[in-house]
């Protein structure tokens, strides 16, 4: 059994109801459930696998995976159970969801440039006497 | 081929490693395999005792006992990896909240492991998103 989360990146027009349509049309044994972020499905791994890799086909940029390791509704996890507040693991969910639009647009658009970056060297030591000498 | 993140548990990371072809090692196997486990002796996360031996092969005895702990769950990983990609400034990562002095052991042992690795500072804007992203597709293409 595993599962795996899918979240929508924010720029994008895909809602969790059209993914969760999409995964029932592939007609595979799945638990599935619905969060503000995307989607959790859950089933035999080769299953959850096989889904993924027809998800990113289908929707490419616009949906991120990772695996979970605690099941949908886990009472150690869900907030249901646990009195409300967010659950252990959603503040770095919450960091990652802001880089989400950034990555879609350059996975989307294919662009693949590494910039030249030059370390910033520090200022010279002569540099540095020369303008206290004169300020000073 | 198994690639080693750090973060162990970014989402991006593991994302873009299975994009471009590859297993990641991200932390979740290792919780997966405690938190299904049918005996539960420590809930929540199930981490014993055992675990924080197990630790030992990783950080001296001197270590907290909390530092030992989390490094029983990455060690395997480390030991499993084939190749590492390492992610500095990661704001999650920042502080006492995400244990900065595993962090710090983690990423020496990746370093110590000497397998390929590829370092990347966390990008801010879109031109550094864009180089962060060809980076780790180059990385990975050549691995193949």
């Amino acid at each position: 059994m595993k599962t795996r989360m899918f979240v929508i990146a924010d720029t994008s027009s895909l809602t969790p109801q059209t993914v969760i349509n999409y995964i029932v049309s592939l007609g595979k044994a799945l638990n599935i459930k619905d969060t503000c972020y995307g989607i959790m499905v859950e089933g035999d791994d080769d299953i959850v696998e096989n889904v993924t890799i027809k998800i990113r086909e289908k929707f490419d940029g616009d949906i991120f995976s990772k695996h979970r390791a605690y099941p949908i509704g886990d009472e150690r996890r869900c907030r249901a159970t646990r009195g409300g507040g967010a659950r252990p693991g959603y503040y770095f969910l919450i960091e990652e969801y802001k880089l989400l639009p950034q990555i879609s647009k350059v996975l989307k658009e294919g662009r693949f440039k590494t910039l030249d970056k030059k370390k910033k060297k520090p200022v010279d030591v002569d540099i540095l006497k020369k303008a206290i000498k004169e300020k000073v | 081929m198994k690639i080693f993140i750090y973060p162990p548990n970014s989402m991006i990371l593991q994302d873009l490693v299975e994009r471009f072809g590859h297993t990641p090692l991200a932390l979740a196997k290792e919780i997966d395999r405690r938190v299904n486990d049918p005996e539960l002796d420590s809930p929540p996360m199930n981490i014993t005792e055992i675990d924080v031996k197990v630790g030992l092969k990783y950080a001296a005895i001197e270590v907290p006992s909390g530092v030992r702990g989390r490094l029983a769950l990455f060690g395997p990983l480390i030991d499993e990896a084939e190749a590492a990609i390492i992610v500095n400034d990661f704001p999650s990562t920042f502080g006492c909240m995400a244990c900065a002095r595993t962090n710090e052991l983690t990423i020496y042992l990746i370093k110590q492991k000497k397998v390929p690795t590829l370092e990347l500072e966390y990008p801010t804007n879109e031109e550094e998103v864009e180089d962060f992203i060809a980076r780790i597709k180059n990385f990975l293409e050549g691995l193949k």
